[in-house]
């Protein structure tokens, strides 16, 4: 009874507009008082800062990093072209130029809503001026940005995998089925909208313009290839790979584009930095909640008592699904998976249910959360951009949220979706 | 009050990012070392307490911008008078964890005595962890220094996530004129 009250009353200080960290930290240190008095704020001291040490979580800052790096160099420019030059001939071309860039623009800079208005800004304005409904606009911008965060590098990957103990090199491997999966539907329903809109298409194929474009855009590419290659190929660790990934957009941004911008790049690093701490006060803060829930033993009992009722895998499965699905309407992707983690885990692994294919599972339920008002961060901005109202662009977008939705559930049912790739290349 | 919190920021900024850019050569040079045949002992260590001090120190400007991360669609839709005292209520929330946090943050301190880190024994453990009271201390007086600012946007019924939205839309549009007129040129 103690600890359902602790926990409504963290949900209640999140819903008077407390910061979410702070009201985990505050539930939490009332919770250990009770346990066990003043002590228990001496064992929370202990546990924040050890949740801040966590080695794998190094990636973090760094690909924030390497992405501000990158980001001052104009990437997000050269990408569009490059892809508008590949797919912008097809009927309905920036709709798939879209898809196209947020598959290679990958959630990067920590900040989902950086990314889309870096993308959006560029695409949206383009698409009204070519006809597109601005809803349509802003529903198509939105969705593959959100699909983005399966493809590697991805930041909420690189958070559950450090929160859960799962492999990250695995969970990105993992994402690339699903997300390519999710990319084609996305470009084929655009290409089925385009078809019945009569929306235009854009320069004809050009291979001198592929070339030249390719070209201008071939280091921003080769990045992501040497890091998840040296990644995938076991060289690095996904911590080094950051590393390995802010050098290499140093060595781009100053020799090779020449476009390094230093106070431009001032601002992204304290913007990154900034960003960076706002996620890791939460790893931090969630670390004292996981020792509450440790001594009270709640996650254990929650698993018995779901397990009480059903040891059905899948039926398990579609609960937590539609508990993800609630709790991304009213909670940013950090939040919901730093919440989700400590209290789902035990769950997991006593049905026999892979880490790997878990992660995938809540990753893309984030990447729903994102599209459900009235919490809905990357909807919003897109929103933003194409000056439309956000409840009427997600009735636009709930034909591309139900792709998202079936890639969640092609994940969630088809095991070798996400793990085929994983068991390929790795001996688990 | 402004010039303090100006201030504040400056320097918050510049410990974060020389953190931030510490921890950057401590990767890349415990990689080069890994290749090389001689693995530095202490970069894993060292590493993990740099995010550490990063996360502290960063929570502190993040404090000072209002940037964590909240939901405030319930507060904003309560009526004028109940949004002022679930404010105020918030504050003391606030400001009582993290005085909490100071006060077990500065006692652990203490308990640690003569310890030093596993790697480089020439630092004492109390000055690694020293970070968690000195953070949670800022953030308490980043929360104070914005108490008129957000005060101000809750009666007027803004949404900070709005403001930040807004921010954003205006950097990327800013970023995009800048490289259409360079390459213009």
């Amino acid at each position: 009874m103690t600890e359902a009250l602790i926990l409504f009353s963290m949900f209640a200080m999140i819903a008077i507009g407390l910061p979410i960290a702070v009201s985990i930290l505050a539930s939490a240190l009332s919770g250990l008082w009770l346990l066990n008095g003043h002590l228990g704020f001496l064992n929370a001291a202990l546990s924040i800062f050890d949740g801040a040490t966590s080695f794998p979580l190094i990636a973090i800052p760094l690909f924030i990093l390497a992405g501000a790096l990158m980001n001052t160099g104009g990437i997000s420019t050269r990408l569009i072209a490059f892809v508008s030059a590949l797919i912008g001939f097809i009927r309905g071309g920036l709709a798939m130029v879209n898809v196209g860039v947020s598959m290679f623009f990958a959630e990067i800079s920590g900040s989902a809503v950086a990314d889309v208005a870096a993308t959006g800004s560029v695409l949206i304005p383009a698409m009204k001026k070519r006809g597109y409904n601005p809803r349509f606009a802003a529903a198509i911008t939105s969705s593959s940005a959100s699909l983005a965060i399966i493809i590697p590098p991805s930041i909420p990957m690189i958070l559950y995998g450090a929160l859960s103990d799962t492999s990250i090199v695995q969970l990105f491997v993992a994402g690339i089925v699903p997300g390519v999966i999710g990319g084609f539907l996305l470009m084929a329903l655009s290409y089925y909208f385009a078809v019945r809109y009569d929306l235009p298409r854009e320069a004809g194929f050009s291979l001198p313009r592929l070339w030249e474009t390719t070209k201008d855009a071939a280091w921003a590419l080769v990045l992501p290839v040497i890091i998840l290659g040296g990644i995938f190929g076991g060289v690095v660790t996904a911590t080094e790979g950051a590393g390995l990934a802010v050098v290499t957009a140093l060595f781009i941004g100053v020799f090779i584009y020449r476009e390094i911008d230093l106070g431009r790049l001032y601002h992204a690093l304290v913007e990154g930095v900034v960003q960076t701490a706002v996620v890791m006060l939460l790893v931090a803060t969630s670390a004292v909640l996981g020792l509450y829930l440790t001594e009270t033993e709640l996650p254990q009992r929650l698993a018995q008592g779901i397990l009480s009722i059903t040891t059905n895998k899948l039926i398990v499965l579609m609960i937590i699904n539609v508990f993800l699905l609630f709790l991304g309407m009213i909670l940013h992707g950090a939040a919901a998976i730093i919440l989700t983690v400590p209290i789902f885990m035990p769950l997991v692994h006593q049905l026999g249910i892979d880490p790997v294919q878990f992660g995938i599972l809540l990753t893309l339920n984030i990447a729903l959360g994102q599209q459900t008002p009235p919490v809905a961060s990357v909807l919003v901005t897109s929103c933003s951009i194409a000056k439309t109202d956000v409840w009427s662009t997600t009735k636009t977008n709930l034909p591309f949220i139900a792709i998202l939705m079936l890639v969640l559930l092609l994940v969630t049912y088809v095991p070798a979706v996400s793990l085929g790739l994983v068991d390929a290349f790795y001996d688990r | 009050m402004a010039r303090f919190a100006h201030w504040l920021d400056v320097f918050l900024q510049a410990v974060t990012l020389t953190l931030l850019l510490a921890l950057s050569c401590v990767v890349v040079l415990g990689v080069a070392f890994r290749y090389s045949g001689n693995s530095l002992i202490w970069y894993d260590e060292v590493a993990a307490v740099l995010l550490a001090w990063i996360t502290f120190s960063g929570a502190a400007l993040a404090t000072l911008r209002n940037a964590h991360l909240g939901f405030n669609g319930l507060l904003l839709g309560a009526p004028s008078a109940v949004r002022s005292a679930l404010f105020w209520l918030g504050e003391a929330i606030f400001i009582a964890v993290f005085a909490a946090m100071m006060w077990a943050g500065w006692a652990i301190l203490e308990i640690f005595g003569n310890e030093s880190m596993t790697t480089l024994r020439f630092v004492p453990r109390s000055f690694v962890q020293s970070i968690l009271p000195i953070g949670a201390g800022l953030m308490i007086v980043g929360r104070l220094l914005t108490v008129p600012d957000r005060l101000r946007i809750t009666q007027a019924g803004i949404d900070p996530e709005a403001i930040e939205i807004e921010h954003e839309i205006a950097r990327a549009q800013d970023e995009l004129s800048r490289v259409r007129t360079e390459r213009a040129r």
